[in-house]
């Protein structure tokens, strides 16, 4: 009797076992294969490297704004700090910016003028598409019919209004205004511009882009808003 | 006592040798296998240690275990309720409570020794 019992409990385990290993080898089944190219990963290589340096050179900014609070006496403390305020002002786009850049005019297209077609004002889409170009390459600073573009705006659409940070854009034609830090950051840009399909894209909703040469002097107004400070909070003297 | 350890090695030599891979979409359906599957087993090893063990139960137990907690959690995808959740928690709280008393009743047993040699010496 007892030898039939172990018998059962033996296939029974066996059975358990056999399970256990099915479920162990369903959990470590073989990891995706890397089926990328040498290209593919030279080309990451290659992004991981600009990031590489640009992380260098925000350290090296902060490290001499650090050695400039350390070498000024407390008389030019402040003025040091204001130094840094300005120029987190400048990043977050509070500052009238002035820069190599170009103008785009988006206008009605020759054709919707000739038919008389009714034109509303652009898509908020179209436009977030646009601003998605213009991200691709880092590093711009925008201005939508005067209205300065800051990452903290929004594209909305508003009871049929195009508005940008809740402050409507006029019907086209209108300017964006475009600066970038170098005049070879402009160039690049202006060419992307010229290659992809976001004139084709404003071209079916009766726009026409036109896009000026890059020059040397482009100024861009201030974000003349407020700004909600949700994170940031004042120390306390001890 | 040896022959079911031998049993559980051959089982999971043969599972890992054979290679075999359960899809994503089944692994609830081995998950809860494998808890029914202990369960029933951790059962009649009380069972047998309470002197109560019967064979017919435990053969019929592990396989009904094993269909309902595999009913369940089918039934439970198509209804959209992780029913199998419920088999996890029944299976789980026994597995718990059977290895308590497995527990309990070899510590009784081991004391009941150490007692014995004790008097005697």
């Amino acid at each position: 009797m007892k030898r039939k019992t172990h018998w059962k409990f033996t296939l029974i385990l066996a059975l358990v076992g056999f399970v256990l290993a099915l479920q162990y080898n369903s959990m470590n089944s073989t990891p995706t294969r890397d089926t990328r190219d040498l290209w593919a990963i030279r080309k990451e290589l290659s992004n991981e490297k600009k990031s590489h340096s640009k992380l260098l050179e925000e350290i090296r900014e902060t490290d001499q704004t650090i050695a400039s609070y350390k070498a000024s006496p407390d008389a030019s403390a402040a003025e040091v700090l204001q130094d840094t305020l300005d120029k987190l002002y400048i990043q977050a786009g509070f500052m009238p910016t002035t820069g190599p850049g170009f103008v785009i005019e988006v206008a009605p297209s020759p054709e919707s003028v000739a038919f008389g077609y009714e034109l509303g004002p652009v898509s908020s889409e179209l436009l977030a598409w646009f601003i998605n170009v213009v991200n691709q390459q880092q590093g711009h600073e925008l201005e939508i019919d005067g209205k300065r573009f800051t990452t903290l705006s929004w594209i909305r659409d508003i009871n049929g209004n195009l508005t940008v940070s809740g402050d409507i854009v006029s019907t086209p034609p209108f300017e964006i205004k475009i600066v970038s830090t170098t005049m070879q950051a402009s160039e690049k840009l202006y060419n992307l511009l010229q290659t992809t399909a976001i004139q084709d894209e404003f071209y079916l909703d009766d726009l026409t882009l036109t896009i000026s040469k890059p020059t040397d002097s482009i100024t861009l107004q201030g974000w003349t808003g407020d700004y909600e400070n949700r994170f940031l909070k004042e120390q306390t003297k001890e | 006592m040896w022959l079911p350890i031998l049993g559980l090695l051959l089982g999971v030599s043969l599972g890992l040798l054979s290679d075999i891979q359960i899809p994503q979409v089944y692994n609830n359906y081995l998950t809860i296998a494998i808890l029914a599957a202990f369960d029933t087993l951790f059962g009649g090893i009380r069972a047998y240690l309470q002197q109560v063990y019967d064979d017919q139960i435990f053969v019929t137990g592990f396989f009904f275990n094993l269909l309902l907690a595999a009913a369940l959690a089918f039934i439970g995808v198509h209804l959209g309720v992780d029913l199998y959740l419920a088999a996890v928690f029944a299976f789980g709280v026994r597995l718990f409570q059977n290895i308590a008393v497995i527990r309990r009743i070899l510590l009784a047993k081991w004391t009941g020794r150490n007692k014995k040699t004790n008097t005697n010496a």
